[in-house]
Protein backbone atom coordinates (compact mmCIF):
# COMPACT_ATOMS: atom_id res chain seq x y z
CA UNK A 1 0.00 0.00 0.00
CA UNK A 2 3.00 2.43 0.84
CA UNK A 3 4.97 1.24 -1.96
CA UNK A 4 1.31 2.51 -4.32
CA UNK A 5 1.05 5.68 -2.86
CA UNK A 6 5.17 6.51 -3.13
CA UNK A 7 4.94 5.77 -6.70
CA UNK A 8 2.00 8.15 -7.14
CA UNK A 9 3.64 10.91 -5.15
CA UNK A 10 6.95 10.22 -7.92
CA UNK A 11 4.95 10.06 -10.73
CA UNK A 12 3.37 13.25 -9.82
CA UNK A 13 6.62 14.83 -8.70
CA UNK A 14 8.00 14.17 -11.47
CA UNK A 15 5.33 15.24 -14.11
CA UNK A 16 6.33 18.34 -12.70
CA UNK A 17 9.89 18.24 -13.42
CA UNK A 18 12.21 18.52 -16.46
CA UNK A 19 13.47 15.47 -17.69
CA UNK A 20 17.08 14.32 -17.30
CA UNK A 21 19.03 11.12 -18.84
CA UNK A 22 21.63 8.92 -17.79
CA UNK A 23 25.08 9.21 -19.74
CA UNK A 24 27.19 6.80 -18.77
CA UNK A 25 28.16 3.85 -16.02
CA UNK A 26 31.07 3.28 -15.00
CA UNK A 27 30.95 -0.42 -12.31
CA UNK A 28 34.20 -1.51 -10.14
CA UNK A 29 33.57 -4.77 -8.57
CA UNK A 30 34.68 -8.75 -8.05
CA UNK A 31 38.19 -6.94 -9.72
CA UNK A 32 37.24 -6.04 -12.13
CA UNK A 33 35.94 -2.59 -14.58
CA UNK A 34 33.15 -2.13 -16.25
CA UNK A 35 31.93 0.95 -18.22
CA UNK A 36 28.67 0.67 -19.56
CA UNK A 37 28.10 -2.98 -18.76
CA UNK A 38 31.11 -3.60 -20.52
CA UNK A 39 33.76 -5.51 -19.27
CA UNK A 40 37.51 -2.94 -19.68
CA UNK A 41 40.04 -3.97 -17.04
CA UNK A 42 40.24 -6.63 -14.76
CA UNK A 43 42.73 -9.02 -12.34
CA UNK A 44 43.25 -11.86 -10.41
CA UNK A 45 39.75 -12.36 -8.85
CA UNK A 46 41.95 -13.15 -5.56
CA UNK A 47 44.22 -10.05 -5.33
CA UNK A 48 43.09 -7.92 -2.41
CA UNK A 49 41.56 -4.44 -3.06
CA UNK A 50 44.65 -2.40 -2.47
CA UNK A 51 46.98 -4.19 -5.00
CA UNK A 52 43.67 -3.88 -7.44
CA UNK A 53 42.94 -0.74 -7.22
CA UNK A 54 46.56 0.08 -7.82
CA UNK A 55 46.41 -2.12 -10.84
CA UNK A 56 43.25 0.17 -12.21
CA UNK A 57 45.69 3.68 -10.89
CA UNK A 58 48.50 1.85 -13.46
CA UNK A 59 46.44 1.36 -15.81
CA UNK A 60 44.73 4.31 -15.98
CA UNK A 61 48.14 6.20 -15.98
CA UNK A 62 46.24 8.48 -13.24
CA UNK A 63 49.75 10.26 -12.24
CA UNK A 64 47.94 12.02 -9.12
CA UNK A 65 50.65 11.89 -6.00
CA UNK A 66 47.54 12.69 -3.50
CA UNK A 67 45.81 9.20 -4.39
CA UNK A 68 48.83 7.56 -2.37
CA UNK A 69 47.72 9.10 0.97
CA UNK A 70 44.05 7.86 0.30
CA UNK A 71 42.50 5.47 2.31
CA UNK A 72 40.49 2.73 0.58
CA UNK A 73 37.20 4.33 0.50
CA UNK A 74 38.67 7.50 -1.49
CA UNK A 75 40.44 5.64 -3.84
CA UNK A 76 37.87 3.61 -4.95
CA UNK A 77 35.58 7.06 -5.49
CA UNK A 78 38.68 8.25 -6.86
CA UNK A 79 39.01 6.42 -9.24
CA UNK A 80 35.30 5.45 -10.12
CA UNK A 81 35.29 9.50 -10.64
CA UNK A 82 38.33 9.22 -12.53
CA UNK A 83 37.00 6.60 -15.24
CA UNK A 84 33.52 8.45 -15.50
CA UNK A 85 34.99 11.81 -16.50
CA UNK A 86 38.45 10.88 -18.23
CA UNK A 87 38.38 8.02 -20.30
CA UNK A 88 35.89 8.10 -22.65
CA UNK A 89 33.96 10.05 -25.51
CA UNK A 90 32.47 12.65 -22.41
CA UNK A 91 31.82 16.04 -23.67
CA UNK A 92 33.11 18.39 -21.41
CA UNK A 93 31.46 19.15 -18.48
CA UNK A 94 31.10 22.30 -16.48
CA UNK A 95 32.80 20.94 -13.28
CA UNK A 96 32.21 24.16 -11.44
CA UNK A 97 28.08 23.45 -12.07
CA UNK A 98 28.41 19.56 -11.26
CA UNK A 99 26.72 17.59 -8.16
CA UNK A 100 27.74 15.09 -6.69
CA UNK A 101 25.66 13.06 -4.98
CA UNK A 102 27.72 9.40 -3.11
CA UNK A 103 25.88 6.89 -0.59
CA UNK A 104 26.79 3.70 0.42
CA UNK A 105 26.19 1.46 3.52
CA UNK A 106 29.26 1.46 5.87
CA UNK A 107 29.80 5.27 5.82
CA UNK A 108 33.73 5.27 6.45
CA UNK A 109 33.49 2.20 9.13
CA UNK A 110 36.48 0.18 7.35
CA UNK A 111 38.84 3.39 8.61
CA UNK A 112 37.15 4.11 11.59
CA UNK A 113 38.26 0.69 12.83
CA UNK A 114 41.50 1.52 11.38
CA UNK A 115 41.76 5.30 13.47
CA UNK A 116 40.10 3.51 16.90
CA UNK A 117 43.08 1.08 16.78
CA UNK A 118 45.65 3.96 17.26
CA UNK A 119 43.21 6.24 19.59
CA UNK A 120 45.05 4.87 23.11
CA UNK A 121 48.46 5.36 20.99
CA UNK A 122 49.26 7.81 18.70
CA UNK A 123 46.40 8.74 16.80
CA UNK A 124 46.92 9.73 13.63
CA UNK A 125 45.80 12.74 11.91
CA UNK A 126 46.17 11.91 8.18
CA UNK A 127 44.00 8.76 9.56
CA UNK A 128 41.56 10.59 11.31
CA UNK A 129 40.42 13.16 8.20
CA UNK A 130 39.53 10.40 6.28
CA UNK A 131 37.18 8.95 9.12
CA UNK A 132 34.22 11.04 7.50
CA UNK A 133 32.25 8.89 4.84
CA UNK A 134 31.97 12.38 2.76
CA UNK A 135 35.93 12.88 2.04
CA UNK A 136 36.04 10.46 -0.68
CA UNK A 137 33.46 13.89 -2.46
CA UNK A 138 35.73 16.16 -1.67
CA UNK A 139 38.94 13.93 -3.75
CA UNK A 140 36.84 14.27 -6.34
CA UNK A 141 36.08 18.06 -6.25
CA UNK A 142 39.43 18.40 -5.72
CA UNK A 143 40.83 16.60 -8.73
CA UNK A 144 38.12 17.73 -11.07
CA UNK A 145 37.31 21.32 -9.62
CA UNK A 146 33.62 20.54 -8.94
CA UNK A 147 32.27 22.95 -6.86
CA UNK A 148 28.25 22.22 -7.27
CA UNK A 149 26.31 20.44 -5.02
CA UNK A 150 27.52 17.29 -3.24
CA UNK A 151 25.58 15.03 -0.53
CA UNK A 152 26.55 11.77 1.41
CA UNK A 153 24.02 9.67 1.97
CA UNK A 154 24.03 6.43 4.34
CA UNK A 155 21.47 3.41 3.13
CA UNK A 156 21.29 -0.45 3.94
CA UNK A 157 20.69 -0.79 0.33
CA UNK A 158 20.81 1.45 -2.34
CA UNK A 159 17.38 3.61 -2.54
CA UNK A 160 16.77 4.22 -6.39
CA UNK A 161 13.64 5.93 -5.18
CA UNK A 162 15.14 8.49 -2.78
CA UNK A 163 18.78 9.00 -5.11
CA UNK A 164 15.96 9.59 -8.06
CA UNK A 165 13.88 11.84 -6.43
CA UNK A 166 16.74 14.19 -4.77
CA UNK A 167 19.18 13.95 -8.21
CA UNK A 168 15.81 15.61 -9.70
CA UNK A 169 15.32 18.01 -7.21
CA UNK A 170 19.64 19.23 -7.30
CA UNK A 171 19.53 19.66 -10.59
CA UNK A 172 16.25 21.24 -10.96
CA UNK A 173 16.69 23.83 -8.45
CA UNK A 174 20.15 24.67 -8.28
CA UNK A 175 22.89 26.21 -10.28
CA UNK A 176 23.79 22.43 -11.12
CA UNK A 177 24.05 21.42 -14.97
CA UNK A 178 25.23 17.60 -14.26
CA UNK A 179 25.28 15.41 -11.13
CA UNK A 180 26.99 12.27 -10.50
CA UNK A 181 25.42 9.83 -8.58
CA UNK A 182 27.62 6.84 -6.92
CA UNK A 183 27.29 4.16 -4.57
CA UNK A 184 31.30 3.58 -2.90
CA UNK A 185 31.55 0.58 -0.39
CA UNK A 186 34.22 -0.52 1.46
CA UNK A 187 33.16 -2.89 4.16
CA UNK A 188 35.69 -3.12 7.03
CA UNK A 189 36.71 -6.55 5.94
CA UNK A 190 37.96 -5.09 2.64
CA UNK A 191 34.67 -6.50 0.72
CA UNK A 192 33.67 -3.59 -1.97
CA UNK A 193 31.95 -2.19 -5.13
CA UNK A 194 31.35 0.72 -6.92
CA UNK A 195 29.24 2.05 -9.18
CA UNK A 196 28.97 5.31 -10.85
CA UNK A 197 27.10 7.37 -13.34
CA UNK A 198 26.73 10.83 -14.76
CA UNK A 199 23.68 12.58 -15.60
CA UNK A 200 23.02 15.42 -18.08
CA UNK A 201 20.00 17.49 -19.05
CA UNK A 202 21.25 16.42 -22.81
CA UNK A 203 18.79 13.27 -23.93
CA UNK A 204 20.11 9.54 -23.84
CA UNK A 205 18.03 6.16 -23.65
CA UNK A 206 18.27 6.58 -20.07
CA UNK A 207 16.03 8.66 -18.61
CA UNK A 208 16.90 9.54 -14.59
CA UNK A 209 14.15 7.38 -12.69
CA UNK A 210 13.96 5.03 -9.78
CA UNK A 211 13.36 2.21 -12.15
CA UNK A 212 16.65 2.69 -14.11
CA UNK A 213 18.92 3.58 -11.11
CA UNK A 214 17.18 0.38 -9.66
CA UNK A 215 18.91 -1.58 -12.48
CA UNK A 216 22.17 -0.33 -12.26
CA UNK A 217 23.06 -0.08 -8.81
CA UNK A 218 20.72 -2.92 -7.29
CA UNK B 1 5.37 25.29 -1.74
CA UNK B 2 6.02 27.52 1.39
CA UNK B 3 7.93 24.95 4.68
CA UNK B 4 7.56 25.74 8.23
CA UNK B 5 9.17 24.97 11.44
CA UNK B 6 6.14 23.02 13.02
CA UNK B 7 7.82 22.16 16.39
CA UNK B 8 11.34 21.62 17.37
CA UNK B 9 13.99 20.66 20.64
CA UNK B 10 17.71 21.08 21.47
CA UNK B 11 19.42 19.04 24.15
CA UNK B 12 23.01 20.44 25.02
CA UNK B 13 24.76 20.94 28.07
CA UNK B 14 22.70 24.24 28.68
CA UNK B 15 19.74 22.20 29.13
CA UNK B 16 16.35 19.69 27.16
CA UNK B 17 14.30 22.32 25.45
CA UNK B 18 15.16 25.01 22.99
CA UNK B 19 13.95 27.50 25.24
CA UNK B 20 16.00 26.19 28.44
CA UNK B 21 19.13 26.58 25.94
CA UNK B 22 17.80 30.06 24.76
CA UNK B 23 17.43 31.44 28.22
CA UNK B 24 21.04 30.02 29.49
CA UNK B 25 22.54 31.43 26.19
CA UNK B 26 20.71 34.96 26.47
CA UNK B 27 22.41 35.09 29.80
CA UNK B 28 25.41 34.17 28.90
CA UNK B 29 26.05 30.69 30.35
CA UNK B 30 28.59 28.21 28.91
CA UNK B 31 28.61 24.60 29.25
CA UNK B 32 32.05 24.07 28.20
CA UNK B 33 34.03 22.91 30.70
CA UNK B 34 37.32 21.38 31.74
CA UNK B 35 36.67 17.78 31.62
CA UNK B 36 38.47 15.11 33.60
CA UNK B 37 37.70 11.43 32.20
CA UNK B 38 40.24 9.13 30.85
CA UNK B 39 37.41 7.41 29.00
CA UNK B 40 37.47 10.36 26.34
CA UNK B 41 40.88 11.71 26.55
CA UNK B 42 44.31 10.97 29.23
CA UNK B 43 44.31 14.71 30.15
CA UNK B 44 42.09 17.26 30.96
CA UNK B 45 40.30 18.77 27.78
CA UNK B 46 37.63 21.64 27.30
CA UNK B 47 34.61 20.43 26.40
CA UNK B 48 30.19 20.55 26.70
CA UNK B 49 28.21 17.06 28.20
CA UNK B 50 24.87 16.30 28.22
CA UNK B 51 23.71 15.85 31.80
CA UNK B 52 23.30 11.53 31.61
CA UNK B 53 20.82 11.65 34.31
CA UNK B 54 18.31 13.56 32.74
CA UNK B 55 18.86 11.92 29.26
CA UNK B 56 17.65 9.03 31.07
CA UNK B 57 14.98 10.16 32.53
CA UNK B 58 13.57 10.79 29.13
CA UNK B 59 14.57 7.78 27.59
CA UNK B 60 14.34 5.51 30.80
CA UNK B 61 15.70 1.70 31.53
CA UNK B 62 16.21 1.41 27.61
CA UNK B 63 19.05 -1.06 25.50
CA UNK B 64 19.93 2.32 23.41
CA UNK B 65 23.64 3.68 23.31
CA UNK B 66 24.08 6.99 24.94
CA UNK B 67 23.89 8.32 21.27
CA UNK B 68 20.88 6.48 20.21
CA UNK B 69 19.39 8.07 23.59
CA UNK B 70 20.24 11.87 22.15
CA UNK B 71 19.01 11.28 18.73
CA UNK B 72 15.50 9.78 20.19
CA UNK B 73 15.15 11.85 23.29
CA UNK B 74 15.70 15.38 21.26
CA UNK B 75 12.98 13.88 18.83
CA UNK B 76 10.29 12.55 21.19
CA UNK B 77 10.58 15.74 23.08
CA UNK B 78 9.99 17.66 19.39
CA UNK B 79 7.46 15.08 18.66
CA UNK B 80 5.28 15.71 22.03
CA UNK B 81 4.85 18.63 21.31
CA UNK B 82 3.82 18.50 17.64
CA UNK B 83 0.28 18.04 16.11
CA UNK B 84 1.65 15.97 12.80
CA UNK B 85 1.47 11.83 12.53
CA UNK B 86 4.58 10.69 12.68
CA UNK B 87 3.42 7.54 11.81
CA UNK B 88 1.90 8.51 8.85
CA UNK B 89 3.35 7.54 5.26
CA UNK B 90 3.89 11.67 4.39
CA UNK B 91 5.78 12.31 7.46
CA UNK B 92 10.26 11.25 6.63
CA UNK B 93 12.56 10.92 9.05
CA UNK B 94 16.13 12.10 8.00
CA UNK B 95 18.58 11.73 10.80
CA UNK B 96 22.06 14.01 10.62
CA UNK B 97 25.23 12.72 12.09
CA UNK B 98 29.01 12.40 11.51
CA UNK B 99 30.20 9.87 14.01
CA UNK B 100 26.45 7.66 15.33
CA UNK B 101 27.38 4.96 17.30
CA UNK B 102 31.35 5.47 17.04
CA UNK B 103 32.23 4.64 20.57
CA UNK B 104 31.21 1.17 20.01
CA UNK B 105 34.49 0.38 18.40
CA UNK B 106 36.40 0.40 21.59
CA UNK B 107 33.57 -2.38 22.73
CA UNK B 108 32.94 -6.00 22.01
CA UNK B 109 29.80 -4.64 19.90
CA UNK B 110 32.67 -3.16 17.17
CA UNK B 111 31.91 -5.68 14.80
CA UNK B 112 27.68 -5.20 15.35
CA UNK B 113 24.94 -4.05 13.14
CA UNK B 114 24.88 -0.96 15.16
CA UNK B 115 27.98 0.36 14.06
CA UNK B 116 26.04 1.12 10.93
CA UNK B 117 24.44 4.34 10.42
CA UNK B 118 21.58 3.38 8.36
CA UNK B 119 20.84 0.96 11.63
CA UNK B 120 20.99 4.21 13.84
CA UNK B 121 17.83 5.52 11.27
CA UNK B 122 16.14 2.76 11.38
CA UNK B 123 16.16 2.76 15.22
CA UNK B 124 14.75 6.18 15.08
CA UNK B 125 11.80 5.60 12.47
CA UNK B 126 11.24 2.26 14.84
CA UNK B 127 10.74 4.31 17.51
CA UNK B 128 8.50 6.18 16.33
CA UNK B 129 6.54 3.61 13.89
CA UNK B 130 7.49 5.83 11.23
CA UNK B 131 6.81 3.73 7.93
CA UNK B 132 9.50 5.66 5.67
CA UNK B 133 12.74 4.60 5.19
CA UNK B 134 14.80 7.01 7.60
CA UNK B 135 17.53 8.80 5.36
CA UNK B 136 20.82 9.59 6.96
CA UNK B 137 22.93 12.78 5.71
CA UNK B 138 26.82 12.40 6.80
CA UNK B 139 28.57 15.37 5.18
CA UNK B 140 30.92 16.27 8.07
CA UNK B 141 29.97 19.16 9.87
CA UNK B 142 27.69 20.35 7.39
CA UNK B 143 25.08 17.24 8.12
CA UNK B 144 22.53 18.94 10.34
CA UNK B 145 21.99 22.20 7.96
CA UNK B 146 22.00 20.10 4.67
CA UNK B 147 18.90 17.85 6.60
CA UNK B 148 17.03 20.50 7.10
CA UNK B 149 17.41 22.13 3.31
CA UNK B 150 16.78 18.63 1.89
CA UNK B 151 13.78 17.96 4.28
CA UNK B 152 12.56 21.83 2.90
CA UNK B 153 13.33 20.50 -0.97
CA UNK B 154 11.57 17.30 -0.25
CA UNK B 155 8.19 18.88 0.94
CA UNK B 156 8.85 21.70 -1.62
CA UNK B 157 8.61 18.73 -4.43
CA UNK B 158 5.43 17.35 -2.74
CA UNK B 159 6.89 14.50 -1.94
CA UNK B 160 6.09 14.59 1.60
CA UNK B 161 3.90 17.12 3.86
CA UNK B 162 6.45 16.88 6.85
CA UNK B 163 10.02 16.00 7.82
CA UNK B 164 11.27 15.49 11.28
CA UNK B 165 15.03 16.38 10.91
CA UNK B 166 17.01 14.95 14.28
CA UNK B 167 20.88 15.85 13.98
CA UNK B 168 23.13 14.31 16.78
CA UNK B 169 26.27 13.40 17.55
CA UNK B 170 27.86 11.88 20.92
CA UNK B 171 31.10 12.89 22.35
CA UNK B 172 33.49 9.68 22.36
CA UNK B 173 37.23 9.01 23.20
CA UNK B 174 37.14 9.06 19.05
CA UNK B 175 36.05 12.30 17.95
CA UNK B 176 38.60 13.46 20.99
CA UNK B 177 41.58 11.90 20.15
CA UNK B 178 40.76 12.73 16.30
CA UNK B 179 40.72 16.36 17.08
CA UNK B 180 43.69 16.34 18.89
CA UNK B 181 45.53 14.81 16.82
CA UNK B 182 44.64 17.63 14.46
CA UNK B 183 45.89 19.64 17.53
CA UNK B 184 42.14 22.04 16.98
CA UNK B 185 41.20 22.21 20.43
CA UNK B 186 41.50 24.85 22.27
CA UNK B 187 42.91 24.56 25.75
CA UNK B 188 40.47 27.39 26.71
CA UNK B 189 36.28 27.52 26.27
CA UNK B 190 36.79 28.57 22.50
CA UNK B 191 37.23 31.82 21.39
CA UNK B 192 35.19 32.52 18.14
CA UNK B 193 36.55 35.26 15.74
CA UNK B 194 38.53 36.56 18.47
CA UNK B 195 42.15 37.78 17.38
CA UNK B 196 43.71 34.81 19.83
CA UNK B 197 41.45 32.02 19.21
CA UNK B 198 43.41 28.94 18.99
CA UNK B 199 41.07 26.09 18.26
CA UNK B 200 37.66 24.82 19.28
CA UNK B 201 35.79 23.38 21.83
CA UNK B 202 33.78 19.79 21.35
CA UNK B 203 30.39 19.44 22.36
CA UNK B 204 27.36 16.42 22.13
CA UNK B 205 24.43 17.51 21.83
CA UNK B 206 20.62 16.84 19.77
CA UNK B 207 18.48 18.98 17.72
CA UNK B 208 15.29 18.30 16.16
CA UNK B 209 13.42 20.11 13.58
CA UNK B 210 9.99 19.52 12.66
CA UNK B 211 8.59 20.90 9.10
CA UNK B 212 5.21 21.02 7.55
CA UNK B 213 3.98 22.56 4.70
CA UNK B 214 0.63 22.74 7.09
CA UNK B 215 0.36 26.33 8.03
CA UNK B 216 -2.24 26.22 9.68
CA UNK B 217 -1.04 24.32 12.61
CA UNK B 218 1.36 26.22 13.33
CA UNK B 219 1.47 27.89 16.83
CA UNK B 220 3.15 31.34 17.25
CA UNK B 221 5.80 32.80 14.85
CA UNK B 222 5.53 31.28 11.49
CA UNK B 223 9.13 30.59 10.76
CA UNK B 224 9.40 29.67 7.00
CA UNK B 225 12.94 27.54 5.56
CA UNK B 226 12.82 29.62 2.39
CA UNK B 227 15.83 27.95 0.73
CA UNK B 228 19.47 26.60 1.18
CA UNK B 229 22.15 25.90 -0.86
CA UNK B 230 25.35 23.41 -1.09
CA UNK B 231 28.87 23.63 -2.44
CA UNK B 232 32.01 22.27 -2.32
CA UNK B 233 35.41 24.22 -2.20
CA UNK B 234 37.70 21.81 -4.28
CA UNK B 235 40.27 23.07 -2.28
CA UNK B 236 41.70 20.80 0.78
CA UNK B 237 39.92 18.18 2.61
CA UNK B 238 40.91 19.22 5.67
CA UNK B 239 41.21 22.76 5.78
CA UNK B 240 38.96 25.23 4.28
CA UNK B 241 39.10 27.96 0.99
CA UNK B 242 41.89 30.45 1.86
CA UNK B 243 39.18 32.63 -0.24
CA UNK B 244 36.12 31.85 0.82
CA UNK B 245 35.06 30.70 -3.14
CA UNK B 246 32.87 27.91 -1.97
CA UNK B 247 31.18 29.53 0.93
CA UNK B 248 30.28 32.25 -1.22
CA UNK B 249 28.84 30.42 -3.69
CA UNK B 250 26.64 28.60 -1.17
CA UNK B 251 25.31 32.24 0.38
CA UNK B 252 24.91 33.26 -3.28
CA UNK B 253 22.81 30.93 -4.33
CA UNK B 254 20.70 31.02 -1.33
CA UNK B 255 19.88 35.04 -1.17
CA UNK B 256 19.34 36.39 -4.12
CA UNK B 257 17.40 39.64 -5.51
CA UNK B 258 19.33 41.53 -3.48
CA UNK B 259 17.66 40.39 0.08
CA UNK B 260 19.90 41.28 3.57
CA UNK B 261 19.50 39.11 6.22
CA UNK B 262 19.11 41.09 9.25
CA UNK B 263 21.30 38.59 10.76
CA UNK B 264 23.83 36.09 10.14
CA UNK B 265 24.04 32.83 12.57
CA UNK B 266 27.88 31.65 11.13
CA UNK B 267 29.85 28.31 11.89
CA UNK B 268 32.56 30.33 13.87
CA UNK B 269 34.51 27.24 15.02
CA UNK B 270 37.14 29.41 16.97
CA UNK B 271 39.91 27.93 14.39
CA UNK B 272 41.97 30.25 13.00
CA UNK B 273 41.40 29.13 9.45
CA UNK B 274 37.45 28.58 9.93
CA UNK B 275 36.73 31.84 11.32
CA UNK B 276 38.99 34.03 8.64
CA UNK B 277 37.31 31.71 5.55
CA UNK B 278 33.96 33.13 7.16
CA UNK B 279 34.84 36.53 7.31
CA UNK B 280 35.88 36.93 3.90
CA UNK B 281 33.25 34.58 2.61
CA UNK B 282 30.74 37.25 3.95
CA UNK B 283 32.26 40.03 3.46
CA UNK B 284 32.85 39.16 -0.42
CA UNK B 285 28.96 38.67 -0.48
CA UNK B 286 28.79 42.11 0.68
CA UNK B 287 27.34 40.96 4.17
CA UNK B 288 30.04 43.18 6.48
CA UNK B 289 27.39 44.77 7.70
CA UNK B 290 25.09 42.50 8.91
CA UNK B 291 25.24 41.83 12.78
CA UNK B 292 26.91 37.69 12.94
CA UNK B 293 27.38 35.57 15.51
CA UNK B 294 28.91 31.85 16.56
CA UNK B 295 27.63 29.95 18.75
CA UNK B 296 30.02 27.94 19.63
CA UNK B 297 30.89 29.23 22.92
CA UNK B 298 28.27 28.48 24.46
CA UNK B 299 27.91 24.69 23.76
CA UNK B 300 31.07 23.80 21.78
CA UNK B 301 30.72 22.23 18.15
CA UNK B 302 28.16 19.36 18.08
CA UNK B 303 29.78 18.32 14.81
CA UNK B 304 26.51 16.63 12.87
CA UNK B 305 23.78 18.52 15.34
CA UNK B 306 25.60 22.02 15.08
CA UNK B 307 23.39 23.02 12.21
CA UNK B 308 19.81 22.05 13.47
CA UNK B 309 20.77 22.90 17.16
CA UNK B 310 22.18 26.41 16.10
CA UNK B 311 19.63 27.21 13.84
CA UNK B 312 16.73 26.62 16.32
CA UNK B 313 18.69 28.92 18.50
CA UNK B 314 18.98 31.62 15.66
CA UNK B 315 15.37 31.31 15.33
CA UNK B 316 14.85 32.13 18.92
CA UNK B 317 16.80 35.40 18.53
CA UNK B 318 14.05 36.08 15.17
CA UNK B 319 11.04 35.32 17.20
CA UNK B 320 12.24 37.52 20.76
CA UNK B 321 14.13 39.85 18.43
CA UNK B 322 17.16 39.93 20.04
CA UNK B 323 20.87 39.68 19.18
CA UNK B 324 23.25 37.62 21.05
CA UNK B 325 26.34 38.08 21.65
CA UNK B 326 29.56 35.94 20.50
CA UNK B 327 30.33 34.27 23.73
CA UNK B 328 34.74 33.95 24.36
CA UNK B 329 34.91 36.60 21.75
CA UNK B 330 36.93 39.86 23.48
CA UNK B 331 38.99 41.36 20.63
CA UNK B 332 38.05 40.69 16.99
CA UNK B 333 40.59 39.37 14.81
CA UNK B 334 39.49 37.86 11.85
CA UNK B 335 41.03 38.51 8.10
CA UNK B 336 37.98 40.66 7.27
CA UNK B 337 35.85 43.23 9.23
CA UNK B 338 32.89 41.82 9.68
CA UNK B 339 30.14 42.94 11.88
CA UNK B 340 30.97 40.16 14.77
CA UNK B 341 27.93 41.01 18.04
CA UNK B 342 29.69 41.72 20.74
CA UNK B 343 26.59 42.14 23.31
CA UNK B 344 23.38 41.42 23.34
CA UNK B 345 21.07 43.48 21.85
CA UNK B 346 17.23 43.99 21.25
CA UNK B 347 16.51 44.29 17.73
CA UNK B 348 14.07 43.54 15.13
CA UNK B 349 14.92 40.25 13.06
CA UNK B 350 12.62 39.31 9.81
CA UNK B 351 15.46 36.55 8.78
CA UNK B 352 18.35 34.81 9.42
CA UNK B 353 20.96 33.34 7.37
CA UNK B 354 22.97 30.20 8.81
CA UNK B 355 26.18 29.34 7.42
CA UNK B 356 28.71 26.21 8.01
CA UNK B 357 31.62 24.64 6.70
CA UNK B 358 32.99 21.26 6.80
CA UNK B 359 36.17 18.41 6.12
CA UNK B 360 35.86 17.51 2.29
CA UNK B 361 35.42 21.30 1.48
CA UNK B 362 31.94 21.54 1.96
CA UNK B 363 30.09 24.34 2.52
CA UNK B 364 26.02 25.63 3.27
CA UNK B 365 23.72 28.14 3.25
CA UNK B 366 20.16 28.93 4.34
CA UNK B 367 17.72 31.64 4.85
CA UNK B 368 14.76 31.59 7.37
CA UNK B 369 12.29 33.67 7.20
CA UNK B 370 9.94 35.35 9.85
CA UNK B 371 6.12 35.71 8.89
CA UNK B 372 3.47 37.70 11.37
Amino acid sequence: MYQGLEDAMQLHFLLNMTKFFIHKTVAIHNNSVFVDDEKVFDTDAEEPIGSFLKQVYKNYNVGYSKYFKMDRLSKLGFLSAEILLNNTNQNNIETEHTSIILVNSAASLDTDHKFQDTVNDIASPAVFVYTLANIVIGEICIKHDIKGETAFFVQEIFNSAFVSNYANIVLSNSAAKNCIIGWIEVAPNGTYNSAMVMIKKEESELELNEINLNKIFN
Amino acid sequence: MPVYIESHNVITSLGFSTKENFQNITNGKTGILQVSDANFWDNPFQASLVNKERLNQIIPDSPFTHFEKLMLASAKLAIESSSINVTSNDTLFILSTTKGNVELLATEDKDSEKTYLWNSAKVLANYFNNPNKCQVVSSACISGLMAIVIGQRFIDAGLYNNVVVVGADALSKFIVAGFQSFHSLSTEPCKPFDKDRDGLSLGEGAGTIILTNNEDIIKGHKIEVKQGAISNDANHISGPSRTGEGLLIAINNTIFNNVKPDFISAHGTATPYNDDMESKAISRANLAKVPTNSMKGYFGHTLGAAGVIESLIGIECMKNNILLKTLGLKEQGVAEDISIIKENEKREIKNMLKLVSGFGGCNAAALFIKHD
